[in-house]
């Protein structure tokens, strides 16, 4: 187990830069999870923490040494891609103890945590098998298992669930945190996926573009969105946006371009008549006779919820009510943010207006 | 593999091809096993006389154990090369890769007759004439191009992350290609060194060439001096002719669906 530490790392393939100057901290045991749209640099990141990717500029650290010109093999992480990589000519046995019989391990030895591994990961029975006899599921377990056979300092993780059905994916996300609360290993974790995001991170890096976002718990990220990407990228449905003007003569209100006012959060920081981007999650939104009036476009009844996507002026919101209601198309309801949270963002840059 | 029954007509093509195929074969092996001269002239005795003055009154042997050398030479020649060379290819981007690799591919579209008189020159210039190693070293320069294609793309489909969770997983470089890359390729490299070794035995421009001294003869260049030694002898060059399509028919059988494999693996995936 160790600390990662990432300090102003750069990445460039050869006069196109991917990574732009990323700083993140890591602690001893901690689950961070890597999440941004896809080309965002999460992968170049990560082979950089494992040794695959050189590093352009700046400096790893992996429990206080600095690994930049270290190879692989002597940075003791273990990693599990997208793919797998299982070793096709490698029976279940064999795959997981590889790394074990590189270092010379005794084989009693070897044969004991193999063993160990596949009963933490219910593979005992197939240990005898070779990766081309296995399903999707167990090929994902296998090459979990050639990681913790290991007891590495880090695990890294490369979008280990996305080759993986729906409810699968469900499973092993359970699956891989247990393992985390288990053998408390540092662990970096990438996705795309927001929802895997939020449900295994302490700790979020959210990137785009090879920067990042913010960085921070899941449900920090979720309740204090340092920026409109952040606001949109974490939450699903994704937020609400709406432009418009701050008003601060009367009542502090955002207005939009039809003139309808909506309640403002904490009105500080800004000036009146200033343009920006309003912010409100579809789930903070509720039905409220007072409320502005919206015309009803489409319903998409769950069972345990309903969106409702609707037309404030000349502008699409979306709101998820979990209560049984029933509107028609066309119909018009009223419906207001719940207080206090709604954001506000600056309307070029993007930054959150406190 | 579209439908559970082929038509007739493919029946028909099949049928047609094979015994076009076999038709030549069939007649040679008759040839081998008449004792009297002649092509034609069909006197309905059958003996393995043919067979016995070639194998053992002749330097057939000799030239069997010749091209077997040659062959297994330049098999291991041409693997070492083009493998390194594939990976080298297939793994690192460095720049002229694809020029190089269409170059060589060109160059290997050269008609042998084009370079056989300053192969000859340089040759007799190294005192290399009627060596086995000028026959190796030429057999080698010439698999080579055919060989590298035909790895590379095998290596392609092999993925890199393989290579990365061995290299994670403690290998260096040189051990991530030796425990996981090589085992990949073994069938690749069945079916290269396969067309390579059947190239050998069949070649006979360059043989002729530069190696037609007697005892350093190879199997085709051997039989078409039969022509010669032994006056026009149908039977026994055509007993010859048998003799020496066995040993690449019994590579073939032994590895055939390796090389189907291993021919095929490149392509799809
Ligand atoms: N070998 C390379 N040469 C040039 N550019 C590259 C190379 N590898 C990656 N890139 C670029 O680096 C950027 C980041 O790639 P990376 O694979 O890290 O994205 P990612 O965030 O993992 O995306 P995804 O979710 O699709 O896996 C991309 O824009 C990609 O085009
Ligand atoms: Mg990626």
């Amino acid at each position: 187990m160790a600390t990662v530490e990432i300090r102003a790392v750069k990445k460039a393939y050869g006069a196109t830069a991917v990574i732009h100057g990323v700083d993140v901290d890591i602690e001893d045991g901690e689950f961070v999870v890597l999440v941004g749209p896809s080309g965002c640099g999460k992968s170049t990141l990560l082979r950089m923490i494992a040794g695959l990717e050189d590093i352009s500029g700046g400096e790893i650290r992996i429990g206080e040494q600095v690994v930049n010109g270290m190879p692989p093999k002597d940075r003791d992480i273990a990693m599990v891609f997208q793919n797998y990589a299982l070793y096709p000519h490698m029976t279940v046995a064999e795959n997981m103890g590889f790394s074990l019989k590189l270092r010379k391990a005794p084989k009693a030895e070897i044969e004991t945590r193999v063993r160990r591994a596949a009963e933490i990961l219910s593979l005992d029975h197939l240990l005898d098998r070779y990766p081309r006899q296995l399903s999707g599921g167990q090929r994902q377990r296998v090459a979990m298992g050639r990681a913790i056979v290991r007891d590495p300092q880090v695990f890294l993780f490369d979008e280990p669930l996305s080759n993986l059905d729906a409810k699968l994916r469900v499973q092993m996300r359970t699956e891989i945190k247990e393992l985390h609360q288990r053998l408390h290993t540092t662990t970096v974790y990438v996705t795309h996926d927001q929802i895997e995001a939020m449900t295994m991170a302490d700790k979020i890096v959210v990137m785009h573009d090879g920067i990042v976002e913010q960085i921070g718990a899941p449900l920090d990220l979720y309740d204090r969105p340092a920026n409109q990407f952040v606001a949109g990228f974490i939450g699903s449905p994704s937020m609400n946006f709406l432009k418009g003007h701050v008003r601060l003569d009367g009542t502090p209100r955002f207005e939009t371009p039809d003139g309808i006012a909506l309640p403002l959060s904490s009105p500080g920081g800004v000036e009146d008549g200033q343009p920006a981007v309003y912010g409100v999650r579809p789930e903070h939104m509720q039905t409220d006779p007072q409320g502005v009036a919206a015309q009803v476009l489409v319903t998409e009844p769950t069972g345990a919820e309903i969106l409702v996507v609707a037309k404030v002026g000349e502008q699409e919101i979306n709101c998820l009510f979990r209560e049984r209601l029933s509107f028609a198309p066309g119909e018009t309801i009223r419906i207001a943010p719940q207080p206090n949270l709604t954001h506000l963002f600056d309307e070029r840059s993007g930054r959150a207006l406190a | 593999m579209f439908r559970d029954k082929a038509p007739w007509w493919a029946y028909v093509a099949i049928l047609l091809t094979s015994i076009g195929a076999v038709l030549p074969l069939a007649w040679l092996f008759l040839l081998s096993l008449d004792p009297n001269q002649g092509i034609a002239s069909g006197s309905g005795v059958y003996s393995l006389k043919n067979y016995a003055s070639v194998i053992f009154q002749s330097m057939m042997a000799q030239y069997f154990l010749n091209t077997t050398i040659v062959a297994l030479f330049t098999v291991l020649c041409t693997l070492t090369c083009a493998t390194l060379g594939a990976y080298a290819a297939s793994r690192y981007r460095f720049p002229g890769r694809e020029t190089i690799m269409i170059g060589l591919l060109l160059a290997s579209m050269t008609p042998v007759i084009a370079v056989l008189v300053p192969l000859y020159a340089l040759a007799a210039k190294l005192q290399l004439l009627n060596t086995y190693s000028i026959l190796v070293i030429v057999f080698t320069a010439w698999q080579l191009p055919g060989t590298l294609w035909l790895l590379r793309s095998f290596m392609n489909s092999i993925p890199p992350e393989l290579e990365e969770a061995a290299l994670v997983d403690g290998c260096s470089r040189a051990g991530a290609f030796v425990r996981i890359v090589l085992p990949q390729l073994v069938p690749g490299l069945l079916a290269a060194g396969l067309i390579v070794f059947v190239y050998v035995w069949n070649e006979f421009i360059i043989a002729v060439s530069l190696a037609a001294k007697q005892d350093m003869r190879l199997v085709s260049v051997g039989l078409y001096f039969y022509l010669s030694d032994f006056g026009v002898e149908w039977g026994k060059i055509a007993a010859g002719a048998i003799v020496s399509i066995i040993p690449p028919a019994i590579l073939f059988l032994f590895l055939q669906r390796q090389l189907i494999h291993g021919l095929s693996a490149g392509a799809v995936k």
